[in-house]
């Protein structure tokens, strides 16, 4: 998990986001090396997801910079879908295609946006679909798989496009607790790789154990940043405090 | 005094009215084909950007709101006055019936869109798709499905609406039946057995489509 | 043939106007007469449906898929042309064509309060049966007011609908909208901005109406 040399692949400068006259993300200042882990926590509203969605442009920034490899990707004329292609997102709710099986949505990318042959596509989605451990859900609807082995297959579908860079916006949040563990598995594995990965989660024992470093959002900006174990047994902030003591909380009931 | 029932009159001449439907389903079948193809850019169109999509609007609720009756007269009529040129009776029909069905096949169409979860698009375009092959790939293939009840609804209305057509000569059932019943002075007889003909012809194809209502049930 | 463009004159339209606008009084006039003799026609038939007594419900529900099964066209000359000769007695075309659209409109409508009927749920029925309420007092007292706000809007839409098909009575002579304007484009021979107005005649009757019943729709079925 430790780089083995420092790069920075994406630096976030100043960004913010505004919903009409309601702001979002005030001034965020970031950057992630290759091969980092970075978990982002933060109570509801704090702007994680928001956060999330402007680094592939899902939404729309209202001002800062985002530069990945050195390119400014939130600069007007940058074509969206080639960008997108090296940053792969999973999603709370696993948003797979219900009209294709678990193959089908994991080879989808690279078909229709790398233009890879069926065959190659296949190839390339069954690998993956090992790896995140359903080769025998492989011709499985959506519909007949559990939360945790959709999650599972959302994953190896933004992998199939091997992005630099996969974002999670609270995968786990809307599995029920047996499943959270295996989907967890599976992006500790990937951590261990070396893929470099920006984590939402309130999952702390995984912040702790493969993070790199935590970030504390609040109200659209950080506030505090450090690595995990000085973060959880002392954080500096008040709110971080307040926001670990509330997860504690919750863990205990 | 009860009336002589003569049943002859209705199956002497079968053959003329049976000649109608065949009229009856070319008319459906070609404003429904017509419908089909040029609801889907009035959809498009309505979903895009506020700048463009009065259009649509407009057409639409022109369309859904001009009863079928003043429609088909008016093409049959007043087209040919405006642009010069003739439509047979069958032409101008089938020009109307589109015309109509064309605005609620473009909202059956934008309903079906919408009906799609936007999560699928957040995670089509997030793999890198364009919106031209997210709409190919993802969207269009569900809407589709969701869409054929609906559709199928339409086509068995437009089935009957056909016999609007009788009033510009379009030699379909109802207008095969009038000239019989003219020609052979039994319109209750007649009429009866045109009535009773459209029954047999449509209800099957009614709960065709509550069998299809049923079986495409939607999961989201 | 005219090769070059059409040259509009609207005179005859707009002087003609009061005419046609006493056809659009009776549109409005069969609509809405015709919306109640369906109200009557489709509450007893949806109850029938809803019968327990299986010959009634078979009746019932013969009679709305034979009415949705045929033209409505085909149903108006069958009541005017068809009917007189069977009971001997011939009807004037205004009473043949409210008596036709209500019974068209009745087998809608009577699908339209069934479902909104049974949508309430039987578990209030249930409740209200156990606490000693006849049948009639629960259909009065807990169905029906919750089936109607649920029923409004597509009652609403029913009523648009009747309003469009009414332009079918003028085959059968009724002198209302269409039939004035089909008077108007043979004498004026200005046939376009006869119909061309009268379309837009229509449509504003209509529009306004379909507004209407958006808003019904989205305060009555917002979930």
């Amino acid at each position: 998990m430790t780089p083995a040399f420092a790069d920075v692949l994406l630096r976030v400068e100043g960004l913010h986001k505004t919903y009409g006259s309601a702001p979002v993300l005030r001034g965020i200042d970031l950057t992630v090396q290759r091969g980092e882990v970075v978990v982002m926590v933060g109570p509801s509203g704090s702007g994680k997801s928001s956060f999330l969605r402007c680094l592939n442009r899902l939404e729309e920034p209202s001002a800062g910079h985002i530069y990945i490899d050195g390119i400014d990707i939130a600069a007007p004329g940058v074509k969206l879908p080639l960008i997108r292609r090296n940053i792969g997102m999973v999603f709370q709710h696993f948003n797979l295609f219900p009209h294709m099986t678990a193959l089908g949505n994991v080879a989808e990318g690279p078909r229709t946006v790398l233009r890879m042959s069926r065959a190659e596509a296949e190839k390339r989605a069954l690998d993956l679909l090992g790896k995140v451990g359903l080769s025998d859900k492989i011709h499985a609807r959506p519909a007949l798989l559990s939360g945790g082995q959709q999650q599972r297959v959302a994953i190896a579908r933004a992998l199939a496009m091997q992005p630099e860079i996969m974002l999670f916006d609270e995968v786990t949040s809307a599995l029920d607790p047996e499943l959270v563990a295996g989907v967890l598995g599976v992006m500790r594995k990937l951590a261990e790789e070396g893929m470099t990965m920006i984590v939402v989660t309130h999952e702390m024992e995984f912040a702790r154990q493969v993070g790199d470093r935590i970030d504390m959002l609040e109200h659209g900006a950080i506030v505090e940043e450090g690595k995990p174990n000085d973060i959880l047994r002392s954080p500096r902030h008040a709110s971080t405090q307040r926001f670990l003591s509330s997860l504690l909380k919750e863990r205990a009931t | 005094m009860t009336y002589q029932w003569d049943w002859s009159a209705l199956w002497d001449n079968l053959p003329l009215l049976l000649d109608g439907i065949s009229t009856t389903v070319v008319a459906t079948a070609a404003s429904m084909a017509a419908s089909l193809i040029l609801g889907l850019p009035v959809a498009l169109l309505r979903l895009s950007r506020p700048a463009v999509s009065w259009l649509a609007t407009v057409y639409i609720e022109l369309f859904r709101n001009l009863p079928l009756l003043v429609l088909v007269f008016w093409v049959f009529t007043a087209l040919p006055l405006i642009i010069g040129y003739t439509f047979s009776p069958l032409a101008s029909g089938i020009i109307a019936l589109s015309l109509n069905l064309t605005a609620f096949i473009a909202e059956i169409y934008r309903a079906g869109i919408t009906s799609i979860a936007p999560g699928q698009s957040h995670a089509a375009l997030a793999l890198g798709m364009t919106r031209v092959q997210l709409y190919k790939r993802i969207i269009l293939p569900q809407a589709v499905v969701r869409v054929l009840p609906a559709l199928g609804s339409m086509w068995v209305s437009l089935f009957k609406d056909t016999s609007i057509l009788a009033v510009i000569g379009v030699a379909e059932l109802m207008y095969q039946g009038r000239m019989v019943a003219t020609d052979t002075y039994r319109p209750l007889e007649i009429f009866t057995g045109v009535a009773i003909i459209y029954y047999l012809l449509a209800y099957p194809q009614a709960l065709g489509v509550n069998w299809l209502y049923h079986r495409l049930q939607v999961q989201e | 043939m005219a090769s070059g463009h059409y040259v509009w004159d609207f005179g005859a339209f707009f002087r003609n106007l009061p005419f046609l606008l006493s056809g659009m009084e009776i549109t409005i006039l069969v609509s809405l007469l015709a919306m109640v003799v369906g109200s009557v026609v489709g509450l007893f038939v949806a109850l029938a449906r809803l019968s327990k007594f299986r010959p009634l419900r078979m009746a019932a529900a013969f009679y709305v898929d034979f009415l949705r099964a045929t033209p409505l066209l085909v149903q108006l000359v069958w009541v005017f042309f068809a009917l007189p000769i069977l009971v001997g007695h011939s009807l004037t075309p205004i009473v043949a064509g409210v008596a036709t659209l209500g019974a068209y409109s009745g087998a809608y409508l009577a699908e339209i309060f069934r479902a909104g009927i049974l949508s309430v749920a039987s578990g209030q029925r249930h409740a209200a049966l156990a606490l000693g309420m006849t049948g009639a007092q629960v259909l009065r007292r807990i169905v029906l007011p919750q089936a109607v706000t649920r029923m409004l809007p597509p009652i609403a839409s029913t009523f648009i609908t009747l309003v469009k098909d009414s332009s079918l009575v003028s085959i059968i002579s009724v002198a209302e909208l269409m039939w004035a304007a089909q008077s108007l484009a043979s004498v004026s021979l200005r046939p376009v901005e006869v119909l061309t107005g009268t379309g837009l005649l229509y449509v504003a009757l209509t529009y306004p109406l379909s507004l209407v019943a958006e808003l019904a729709r989205r305060r009555f079925l917002a979930v």
